[in-house]
């Protein structure tokens, strides 16, 4: 993929050491003030029966979910599936590095929960108009599509579901702030989502090596 | 009230004039981040202001922004003709450069809801309650046939920390305040969130400061009574309500 005259990293290598890649060192959020969203129907309907747990902090980036996930928060549980999403509030890196950081996620999952399933989704687009933050998400997207196809257990699903119309701009009525989804942009995305949920749940082990062939 | 040995400024007057109070200052958000959401948000009501015909108008920071995205929003106001000018993270300085700047033109709204104050976190309380109170002077200078209700400000945090006190010093000065100026109420939308051990619970504000759908109808139960009188009220009826 391009990199318009960037060092390529070896994915999956370097970018996934905390000690070169600032997104993949573990930090606790700094309680400066606190803070970013609301539970639509659409939890309750299509992943609450799957008993799933949320554990989503606005504002969060790699660092942090790292820290968290390292500090508790992948402890006593087993679960079957595991859904990651975070990258796009990684303002201080580049894309190599947040594609490391969520590298490095996946693999501390993979270590301390070999049995699940790991689905890491796509960083949306964003803002009204394009801009560089799109340009550096979908750079993300397409490092990770490279990667991540060498780690045990982890697929990436991309859910644009065609938010950034043919004029360049995303509609207010599938990002409230040009950043967080709608009621109506989240039953978009979960879809697709929930199919592949529901189908890695099904999954016996010979069936998963058929499907990710 | 008491002031803890800090000077008392005279309210309403230097803490909202912006020379003496930061707070006051109207001044846009900088693009930061690079996508200039900001700016694009307060374009598209700037765009609204110009082919709507809003009753009522919200406008503030996140806690006005979000209401829009629950049924709530659907079932209590949107019927109202309710427009939403709420932008996450804004501070009254934000709020007051947006309604200079486009937010308050081509619009006649009844009834106009502010809530603001929480994101102020340069400022001191009496700067906070002096920023709000300056956008109800624009307003009253802008929209004269509006009635302005002003939310007080939630308690925030899990458990008993310094904003909590800040916001209800801000919510105890406005109250002093508010009944000076014209056409302005102060609503305690406070309905009980910090429970008898101090704590505030996720089920109400589901990161300690966002209020749930749950949360939200809460509060909706007086905002959307207040309205409704406030739509209602012939002018001599609202003299007496107002006493």
């Amino acid at each position: 993929m391009e990199s318009r005259g960037e060092p390529q990293p070896q994915p999956g290598n370097r970018m996934s050491q905390g000690d070169s890649n600032p997104a993949a060192v573990p930090h606790a959020a700094e309680d400066i003030q606190g803070d970013d969203r609301w539970m639509s129907q659409i939890w309750r309907e299509l992943f609450s029966p799957l008993h799933a747990l949320n554990f989503g902090i606005g504002g969060d980036t790699t660092g942090h979910v790292l820290w968290r996930l390292k500090n508790g928060e992948l402890e006593n549980i087993k679960p079957k599936v595991i859904v990651v999403w975070v990258g796009t509030n990684n303002h201080e890196n580049t894309a190599d590095e947040v594609a490391g950081g969520i590298e490095a996620i996946v693999r501390l999952i993979n270590t301390q929960q070999p049995q699940a399933k790991i689905i890491v989704l796509g960083l949306l687009p964003r803002g009204e108009k394009p801009n560089p933050l799109r340009q550096k998400n979908a750079k993300v997207n397409q490092l990770l599509k490279a990667s991540l196809p060498k780690l045990p257990n982890v697929q990436l699903l991309d859910v644009d579901m065609g938010f950034v119309h043919s004029d360049g701009t995303i509609s207010c009525h599938d990002m409230f702030d040009f950043l967080h989804l709608t009621g109506g942009g989240y039953a978009k995305i979960c879809k697709p989502l929930h199919e592949l949920i529901m189908q890695l749940l099904e999954e016996t082990p010979e069936e998963k090596q058929a499907a990710l062939a």
